[in-house]
């Protein structure tokens, strides 16, 4: 699975970079720009052979400042999951906390180091796992001034959850485009996002899998000094 | 007490005055009491009015009138001819035979005119008296110092000093200016011989001081005592006639002074009036007129060490000038050899600190003159000439000062920093004026930076005399030379466009859009777990979003632009930088060329 991921990935990415125009350099002062986001999640987990799906609507804010090539993102989020009121799939509290630095050795390209915590919260059990990983992250210009199309892929090597679990895999993958309208300071972003989680067993319960996807649209500001 | 005694001192001093002025008037003009009364009884006789002479003449020959043997004579003879006259014939032998007792050989032939029977009635009262008519003559010599003292015998004035006589009492009387006179009645007897030595006593010098401006040479009546200033000046005390003549002067100054014995007389001889002194001598100059010699060296003594005195050096060496006058007049007034050394050492003063010092020919008499002129030629004075403002050129150069010693010396010129540090130095025998040229380049051939820097200068003379160091700043610059300006920058119209907004952006933004859109609909399949999602598509967001990103990316195609070069616009555009370029350089060339051979300015101080 990894070997073919990684395959259209890498697909993807060559398709952009022959095909796209990088976006205009980002020059003089520090960019800064502050953003509030809005999940529609879908997450669907498979527990001891049972497929459970919930579903809920997340809002939180971003925030991002960039000097010259460096660039800080700073994100958080809360929202539910509802599940179908079983025991076994109970509905879920969701929090998201990110923080994030870049660099763009190209204007085109950014790479950088994520750390995120997880937060996710049922009657039954709480579960806060924390992320630690890097980024790839493409954008192309879209013609238009302003209009660009992104790309960002996460992958997460090392983790830590509560309990006695642990993460096999973590990683995450986010398209969409952006819109920075030349003569007004507000910028708009659409993307689609996913993320999976795959959890290996323990001696309390066996393997655990997770994935989320969720349509983001975010309204912001930008500020420039 | 002391002003009593001071009291009767002057009253003493008055008195002798007195005796001197009247006994000179007496001398000269034969007038006393005695002589007025008998005058004036002759014109009476003379007029045939006996009674009013007789009168007169009894009046001359009281003794409180104290009448002269020869006086005395006369007046018996006249009162004879009165009693003549009056048909008196027995008054009148009486008043003859007095007269024959004073001096048996006088003789009335000389007054025959005044009465037909005068002298008959003498010779018979001579006769009837036994008296013999020409008794023989006696010697008078009178040996005085000193020597030019005058000397009148019964009223007449001796040029000699030995003369026979008549037997009788002579009256005597020797003066001379500065002595006290001497007055004697001296009897001779009928061919005796009497030498009398008479050393007059001597008084106590007057002292005299006389300013001028213009100087003036002073004479006491007809001797020359010396020239202006004329400070306490010993001379015999008396009465003078003062004269003071100038050769600034048309007309001289004469004044009657009484110089007291002992005492001091200044005279200020009001004549043209000085010309204003400037403020640091001013006060000096005054002292000076008023004669007030020490007060007046005290303050010219100030002016010549004050360094900071306004005027310069010739102030000082005015002010150095004129205390050596005070100093040499002090001097000879006080025949003090130590205020004639610090005369010579301030005109010394004077030239060390200027050289070419000249005072004002009606300040400074023959005699002083001289005295500086000896001054002048015994200092050993430079005169530095350098010229004020100087451009020379970077290369090639040389900065020349002009050297004058006063006298053969060996001169040594030395340029330096304003820090000490010497960058030239070279000495020179130097009998008139030597120049002294400085090649400007410093050792490695480099220009002296900027700044100050000073050139002294000092000799020395075969005998040992050392020059004061004479030193003159001043300042290097380098000269300010009219520069280029830079080309402007060519106007954004002398530029073509280099590339050209085309519509339509490209293609590629359209195959982005659709990638990326593809890429949405793929991220959960390339991502997700198959386990999981096996017969499950992919979520209504992903179309959502991917449509999203294609219809986008469609609009940004239509609606977006790109741009396309123009080699040619940017072939003229490289070109119109270029030969800016080369034009910037070469002002920037021509400036550094002409920075570079600016040349080097001196500009030296105005000598202190």
């Amino acid at each position: 699975m990894r070997s073919r991921a990684l395959a259209a990935s890498a697909l993807f990415a060559a398709a952009l970079l022959a095909v796209g125009s990088p976006c205009p350099a980002q020059t003089g002062g520090p960019r800064l720009s502050a953003a509030a986001v809005a999940y529609r999640a879908e997450q669907r987990m498979r527990h001891l052979g049972t497929i459970h799906e919930q579903s809920g609507t997340w809002f939180g804010a971003e925030a991002q400042a960039r000097l010259g090539a460096v660039t800080l993102r700073v994100s958080g989020l809360a929202g539910t999951l509802t599940g179908d009121t079983s025991v076994t799939n109970p509905d879920r509290d969701v929090r998201v906390s990110a923080i994030s630095i870049g660099i763009r050795p190209a204007m085109w390209l950014e790479v950088g180091a994520d750390v995120a915590a997880r937060r996710v919260a049922s009657p039954a059990s709480t579960v806060i796992t924390r992320l630690f990983g890097g980024h790839v992250g493409l954008a192309v210009a879209l013609g238009v001034d302003g209009l660009s199309g992104n790309a960002t892929v996460v992958y997460y090597p090392a983790a830590d959850v509560t309990g006695d679990e642990s993460l096999a895999l973590a990683a995450s993958g986010e398209l969409g485009f952006s819109y920075a309208p030349p003569r007004a300071p507000i910028v708009l972003r659409l993307a689609y996002r996913f993320e999976r989680y795959d959890f290996s067993g323990s001696a309390l319960g066996p393997a655990r899998l997770e994935q989320v996807r969720a349509v983001v649209a975010g309204l912001g500001i930008r500020l420039r000094r | 007490m002391r002003e009593r005694c001071g009291r009767a001192h002057a009253a003493a001093l008055v008195l002798w005055l007195g005796l001197t002025l009247a006994s000179t008037a007496v001398a000269g003009a034969q007038e006393s009491a005695a002589s007025g009364l008998i005058a004036r009884a002759r014109q009476h006789i003379e007029d045939i009015n006996p009674d009013s002479a007789a009168t007169l003449l009894q009046q001359a020959l009281d003794p409180r009138v104290g009448a002269t043997i020869a006086e005395k004579l006369r007046a018996y003879v006249l009162y004879g001819v009165t009693e003549l006259t009056a048909g008196r014939a027995d008054g009148a032998r009486r008043a003859f035979r007095e007269a024959l007792a004073l001096d048996p050989t006088l003789r009335v032939d000389s007054l025959a005119e005044l009465h037909e029977s005068l002298v008959s009635t003498f010779e018979q009262e001579r006769t009837a008296l036994g008296a013999t008519a020409r008794p023989v003559p006696g010697v008078l010599e009178l040996r005085v110092l000193p020597a030019g003292a005058r000397v009148a015998v019964n009223g007449v004035v001796w040029g000699d000093r030995r003369r026979e006589v008549p037997p009788g009492i002579h009256r005597v009387e020797v003066t001379a200016r500065g002595y006290l006179p001497y007055t004697d009645s001296i009897k001779v007897g009928p061919g005796a011989t009497l030498v009398r030595d008479i050393a007059l006593v001597r008084l106590e010098d007057a002292r005299l001081s006389v300013a001028s401006v213009p100087w003036g040479i002073v004479y006491l009546d007809s001797e020359r005592i010396g020239e202006t200033p004329l400070f306490e000046q010993k001379v015999p005390a008396g009465a003078y006639t003062l004269r003071v003549e100038s050769p600034s002067r048309a007309q001289p100054f004469v004044q009657m002074v009484a110089l007291v014995p002992g005492q001091a007389t200044s005279v200020a001889v009001p004549g043209a009036p000085a010309s204003p002194s400037p403020p640091p001598l001013a006060r000096a100059d005054s002292l000076f007129r008023a004669l007030d010699f020490d007060s007046a060296v005290a303050a010219y003594r100030r002016v010549v060490w004050d360094s900071a005195a306004a005027g310069g050096a010739a102030l000082r060496a005015a002010a150095a000038t004129r205390a050596a006058m005070a100093f040499g007049a002090m001097a000879a007034g006080r025949k003090d050899a130590a205020l004639a050394d610090s005369a010579r050492a301030y005109f010394g003063v004077a030239f060390r600190t200027e050289p070419r010092y000249e005072p004002d020919s009606g300040e400074i008499g023959p005699e002083m003159r001289s005295a500086m002129e000896a001054a002048r030629a015994r200092v050993l004075g430079l005169v530095v000439e350098a010229p004020p403002d100087t451009l020379l050129p970077a290369t090639g150069g040389r900065l020349v000062v002009a050297v004058r010693p006063t006298h053969q010396a060996t001169v040594e010129f030395r340029i330096a920093r304003e820090d000490g540090e010497t960058l030239w130095t070279e000495a020179r025998d130097a009998a008139g004026e030597t120049r002294f040229e400085w090649d400007y380049h410093l050792s490695d051939g480099a220009l002296p930076a900027p700044g100050r820097y000073a050139a002294s200068v000092t000799a020395r003379d075969a005998q040992g005399e050392v020059s004061p160091v004479v030193e003159r700043l001043f300042s290097v610059q380098r000269e300010v030379v009219d520069t280029l300006p830079h080309p402007p920058a060519p106007p954004a119209t002398d530029f073509l466009p280099e590339t050209v907004r085309v519509p339509r952006a490209g293609p590629g933004v359209l195959l982005a859009g659709v990638a990326i859109g593809a890429g949405t609909l793929m991220l959960e399949g390339a991502l997700g777990n198959s386990s999981l999602n096996s017969g499950r598509s992919s979520g209504t967001g992903s179309y959502l979003v991917a449509g999203s990103v294609t219809v986008a990316a469609v609009i940004g195609f239509l609606a977006g632009h790109r741009t396309r070069g123009v080699p040619g616009n940017v072939l003229h555009n490289a070109q119109v930088r270029a030969q800016y370029q080369l034009d910037r350089d070469a002002t920037i060339a021509e400036n550094a060329r002409r920075r570079q051979n600016a040349g080097v300015r001196f500009r030296f101080d105005e000598a202190p």
